[in-house]
């Protein structure tokens, strides 16, 4: 299978800015154009703005849902944040890191390039003598250059619209991934259920292994309701089932195990050497199901949701084929 | 949804309550499960609900062990129910309740409601038909009448219930005496929780030491206006040795079992489909 995995490009840009503040007292704020909807994104861009600049993670805080203040994206779809957001802020990061490495570097007295940045300080590799990052700030905003310490930067993926045959380099990057299913068949009722579902999945570098597992999760919990329950049944046009309640989604008692056994790769574009992961476990899932299905039964169901009743016309059909 | 409440705390209270509304369109609301669902759908002018929950009645409330059986007080929830030991040794009681919608909608959910909305497709009350159980109702007067299940229910969710009655408590007669049983209840849907059956079969067959069944209780859900008692399915199988059961004893018990049954197709499941499940169940339950 594979699977975009840093954004699509379906609008004009599929870019995000973002915008950092740092205070006089070291305290992080990243404005993202990226927006939160459950899935983590928070975390990781608080973790990567922490890896960079070597400042704890309770320094950081991050703002993404006010469309007033915050910069432009396109939204969160297309496996995209962690990848396109992921960049903007490492741009961003860059340009600040610049600006507190130029007046650190005369505070120290030494040239930019031996600076590192670590455990809340900025530290001259050659001298071992450093300043804690906060008063670096206060050196820019208090005293000449009168600066304050707020960069933006917007990251624009090389992806390109698809052409007329919807082919093309959609992407910034692309996610591969394979499942195995093991499935039961109640042959009396016809009812599917998923006893085991294994993800071999590259996801470039894992940034935060809690939080991939939860988005691996999600992801083969929304294929498996694709594959066994979930579909919007439409009559002369109507929508039959509105509600959650005809609607079938699929419920903590339907859930298997879920092996998730992550293949690390280096994504040279993306940040950190990560990939945008999160869709693309719910794609092979009905195709391992139905094809563990028809492995039972020895007949195709050709069409989703595999319903109970679907299964059980597919054995009537076959026994009738087999006598007649 | 507009309506008004009246919470009786005593059931002199709750009669009298009753008594003053014969005129109005009430409702009673134990659970509230299903009430609200409802409501949301269907809003009714002018409805006032007769608010159950805080009533004081160790006779609506409670699960006691009777010398001949046991009574279920109908505002006993599904988790009470569940927890009650004597219970525990009748699967078809268990199982029904576990299949029944989640964990925190059991816990809301009482008996009493379960069979008053006489829903086609109600899990315990399918079971409560099968174990012949006998619905204990009172009248504003203060008198009791008792029916069997099977006759309490008149069609999709009606009942025989008259405006100044009300279900006080449901009660299962003693089934402990067989040797052993074959007892379970079988739940169609296309997921594991909060689901409607799409057809279910509720069975309860008393045997003896050889296997003989000596008490037959076999009730279908969903499938018909209301749950189905298979009365001629019971009478079959009654003094039959399940062990050695033949093929066609099995599909004969099916047969008669589907005679009871007159599924509707709707978005959920076809008629085939429900018809073809419930004849399989019907012999499945022999392989245990």
């Amino acid at each position: 299978m594979l699977h975009v995995g840093g954004g699509a490009k379906i609008y004009p840009s599929d870019g995000c800015g973002t915008t950092l503040k740092m205070d006089p007292y070291g305290f992080l704020t990243i404005l993202t154009g990226s927006s939160e909807i459950g899935q983590g994104s928070e975390t990781v861009l608080a973790m990567m703005a922490a890896e960079e600049l070597g400042i704890g993670l309770e320094k950081i805080k991050v703002i993404n849902s006010d469309t007033n203040i915050k910069p432009w994206d396109v939204g969160v779809h297309a496996s995209r944040t962690s990848f396109v957001a992921g960049n903007s802020l490492l741009g961003a990061v860059k340009i600040l890191k610049q600006k507190l490495a130029s007046r650190a570097a005369e505070l120290l007295n030494t040239n930019e390039k031996f600076l590192q940045f670590q455990n809340g300080e900025i530290k001259s590799k050659k001298t071992g003598d450093s300043f804690k990052i906060d008063k670096v700030v206060r050196a820019l905003h208090f005293k000449p250059p009168n600066e304050l310490c707020e960069v933006s930067y917007f990251y624009e993926p090389s992806s390109k619209f698809q052409d007329k045959e919807y082919k093309g380099n959609v992407s910034g990057c692309y996610a591969f991934a394979a499942q195995a299913v093991e499935v039961e068949v109640d042959t009396f009722t016809g009812k599917v259920d998923v006893l085991n579902v294994f993800v071999g999945q590259d996801v470039g570098k894992v940034l935060n292994p809690m939080g991939i597992e939860g988005q691996i999760d999600g992801g083969v919990v929304m294929g498996i309701g694709y594959a066994l329950s979930e579909e919007m049944i439409y009559e002369n046009g109507y929508l039959l089932n509105p509600t959650f309640h005809d609607y079938k989604l699929q419920t903590a008692r339907d859930i298997p195990e879920i092996h998730f056994y992550p293949i690390e790769t280096n994504e040279e574009s993306g940040p950190f050497g990560a990939k945008g992961m999160a869709e693309a476990p719910l794609v092979p899932t009905p195709v391992a199901i139905a094809n563990a299905v028809s492995n039972i039964l020895g007949v195709e169901i050709n069409s989703l949701p595999i319903t109970p009743e679907k299964v059980l016309r597919a054995i009537y059909n076959k026994s009738k084929n087999e006598t007649a | 949804m507009d309506f008004n409440t009246i919470t009786p705390q005593s059931t002199a209270d709750l009669l009298n309550v009753i008594q003053a509304n014969q005129e109005n369109n009430f409702r009673f609301g134990a659970g509230y499960t299903d009430l609200i669902p409802e409501l949301q759908i269907q809003n009714e002018k002018g409805l006032i609900v007769i608010n159950l929950a805080q009533l004081k009645d160790h006779d609506f409330t409670e699960i006691k062990a009777e010398k001949s059986g046991i009574r279920i007080g109908a505002l006993a929830t599904m988790t009470d129910t569940l927890s009650e030991e004597n219970l525990r040794k009748i699967p078809v009681m268990i199982e029904a309740i576990e299949s029944l919608a989640s964990v925190q909608i059991r816990s809301m959910a009482t008996v009493g409601g379960n069979i008053c909305t006489a829903s086609p497709a109600g899990d315990v009350s399918c079971a409560l038909v099968a174990l012949n159980a006998e619905c204990e109702i009172l009248n504003v007067e203060h008198k009791t009448r008792t029916i069997s299940i099977k006759d309490f229910f008149t069609g999709v969710k009606t009942t025989v219930l008259k405006k100044d009655e009300i279900l006080r408590s449901v009660f299962i007669p003693n089934l402990e005496c067989a040797n052993r049983t074959l007892s379970g209840f079988i739940k169609i849907g296309n997921r594991n929780s909060m689901e409607i059956a799409l057809a279910s079969l509720a069975y309860h067959l008393m045997l003896d030491e050889n296997g003989i069944v000596t008490n037959a209780g076999v009730a279908i859900g969903s499938v018909a206006k209301s749950i189905m008692f298979t009365e001629t399915a019971c009478e079959f199988i009654m003094g039959k040795n399940i062990g050695i059961l033949s093929e066609a004893d099995k599909e004969r018990f099916a047969d008669l079992v589907m005679e009871y049954a007159s599924p509707i197709s709707d978005i959920r499941a076809s008629a085939w489909y429900r018809s073809q499940a419930l004849w399989n169940m019907c012999k499945s339950i022999f392989l245990e």
